[in-house]
């Protein structure tokens, strides 16, 4: 086959699949909406999960534990015992945090409402101190293991770790995952379906014209290539339209949202469609619609009736 | 040009459609097959162009044996034959013009060729006027030469045709037969299905008989 022939065909099969789209505009139409549905329900799943990770991240970084002194603690006892943390392989940082600086953070985290701290006669916060595991020491087992070796004697009076918050919520993130993976594949099907299904009435509606190209010679590539452009061109488009409505979804509620994920996510910043992630979401839509296409035509290519 | 050696066509095991017909057709000959209806010619024409294969027995096309050939290089023999049916087989929603391109289009022929071809051949059919028309706007037998000009237009060795005047009146049917007549001088071997006989003896280089399946000593 020489090159200007294969660009001939090529262009005879893209003005093929144009023209049966636009013939069959109010299937396509109705076809590409419901990918776009199906692909708006998923990328907001992805978004979602990709942000409740983030968040995940954020907080597994800034997980500490917390050793709060006795009220009467000596400076000396404290002093000691934070050289001996201090000193444990697993930490990677202690932060001595006194009671008039708890006291500040406290009015500052109330934030207006502070008055009701008006009425003390003492600063009744005891003295405590912060401690952060380096990065492979942040499961739940190693921070337990690194809990129980502090002794819960003078100066010691308590311990706080939010460790166990953080295992319920990557248990909770694993079930929201595996719900989104079972949910995606089985709108991934759907949309497989509804997309096969499109191209099986499109091949019936020119089922006259398919038989006269096998008449004239036409090769089963020649054939089935319009159907295969119909379903990814369709795929496309639906997967684009989706992350438009996402797109706009996203601006309209950019400012609510801003602030809300700021609150949760402290950092600012959350996760959203970038080039890449919107080229691959285009991209995984023409795939899908080429492999419904791809197999439902492929009963075309027998020349024996 | 064509040797049918003892082909049969069985298409369940009650009724042959086909047994034991063996004749040989030479390049350039202007061939008739005839037969009561239900006698197999349509099935033969049907083993000519792969659309069946023979339950057994040899077809050879041009020295291929095309009873065996594999279905990748179906396409590539039915580019080298025409086919015309009674029901002329055209696309309603299409001109003339694209009709008879589209024989044309599916091979990745250039624009310019395709054009300069199409306009020949439907000015040899003497159609050139009705380009533009659809096919439901014309008459049956300006519908058959529609059908006649996108078999011949990749100039094929082989004409094949079904009953091609099975749906048109004497006069129309006389003035596509001389339509063959012309191609045939042109060089193409033609083969014709009908049961109309007189037809046949009129025109024909040569008739093969069918009777309830068997080929008769064609004469
Ligand atoms: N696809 C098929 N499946 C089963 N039987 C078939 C099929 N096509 C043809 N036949 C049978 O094969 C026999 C020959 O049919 P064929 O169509 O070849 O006859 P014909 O000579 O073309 O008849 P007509 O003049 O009516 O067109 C008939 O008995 C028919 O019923
Ligand atoms: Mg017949």
């Amino acid at each position: 086959m020489n090159p200007a022939s294969a660009i001939a065909r090529l262009r005879y099969c893209i003005a093929s699949s144009l023209q049966n789209l636009r013939r069959n505009l109010t299937l396509s139409l109705i076809t590409t909406s419901t990918i776009a549905v199906m692909f708006t329900i998923c990328t907001s799943m992805l978004l979602v999960l990709l942000n409740l990770s983030a968040f995940m991240q954020t907080w597994a970084d800034q997980l500490q534990i917390i050793v709060y002194f006795e009220m009467q603690a000596s400076a000396k006892d404290m002093q000691r015992f934070e050289k001996e943390i201090e000193a444990r392989p697993e930490v990677e940082q202690v932060r001595h945090v006194s009671p008039e600086e708890a006291m500040r953070l406290l009015k500052g985290a109330l934030e207006g409402q502070d008055g009701i701290l008006y009425g003390l006669p003492d600063n009744p916060l005891p003295a405590s101190l912060e401690i952060r595991l380096h990065k492979p020491y942040l499961t739940n087992d190693a921070v337990e293991a690194f809990v129980a070796g502090i002794t819960r004697t003078p100066p010691v009076a308590d311990i706080e770790y939010g460790q166990r918050w953080l295992e319920r919520f990557i248990a909770f993130f694993e079930l929201a995952r595996l719900t989104c993976l079972l949910l995606g594949v089985f709108l991934i099907i759907f949309t497989y379906c509804i997309i096969a299904n499109t191209i099986r009435l499109m091949v019936y509606s020119r089922r006259d014209e398919i038989e006269i190209m096998k008449l004239v010679g036409a090769g089963s590539l020649m054939v089935k290539f319009p159907f295969w452009l119909e379903g990814a061109l369709q795929g496309a488009c639906g997967a684009a339209l989706a992350l438009l409505i996402v797109l706009g979804v996203e601006k309209l509620a950019m400012n609510n949202l801003a602030t809300l994920l700021n609150f949760y996510l402290g950092s600012g910043s959350y996760v959203f469609l970038d080039w890449p992630m919107a080229a691959a979401i285009t991209a995984a839509g023409a795939l899908l619609g080429l492999a419904g296409s791809f197999f439902a035509v492929n009963h075309l290519d027998a020349h024996y009736s | 040009m064509i040797h049918i050696h003892q082909a049969s066509k069985y298409y369940n095991n009650a009724n042959p459609a086909l047994v034991d017909v063996s004749f040989k057709i030479n390049k350039g000959d202007f061939v008739f097959i005839t037969g009561p209806s239900g006698a197999g010619k349509t099935t033969l024409l049907r083993l000519m162009f792969c659309a069946e294969r023979p339950s057994s027995g040899e077809i050879i096309l041009n020295g291929v044996n095309i009873s065996r050939i594999k279905p990748s290089a179906i396409p590539a023999l039915r580019r080298s034959i025409g086919v015309v049916f009674q029901d002329f087989k055209l696309l309603a929603s299409r001109t003339v013009f694209e009709n008879v391109a589209f024989a044309l289009e599916i091979t990745g022929t250039g624009s310019k060729t395709i054009k300069k071809k199409v306009w020949q051949t439907l000015k040899w059919v003497g159609l050139l006027q009705k380009k533009d028309a659809l096919p439901p706007c014309l008459s049956g037998g300006e519908q058959q030469r529609v059908a006649i000009a996108r078999s011949i237009v990749n100039n094929p060795l082989l004409l094949l045709a079904d009953e091609p005047t099975g749906n048109l009146d004497p006069q129309l049917a006389l003035d596509i037969m001389k339509l063959f007549k012309a191609i045939n001088a042109r060089g193409t071997t033609i083969v014709v299905a009908t049961h109309n006989r007189g037809m046949a003896e009129q025109f024909a280089d040569k008739i093969i008989s069918l009777s309830r399946s068997h080929s008769i000593e064609p004469r």
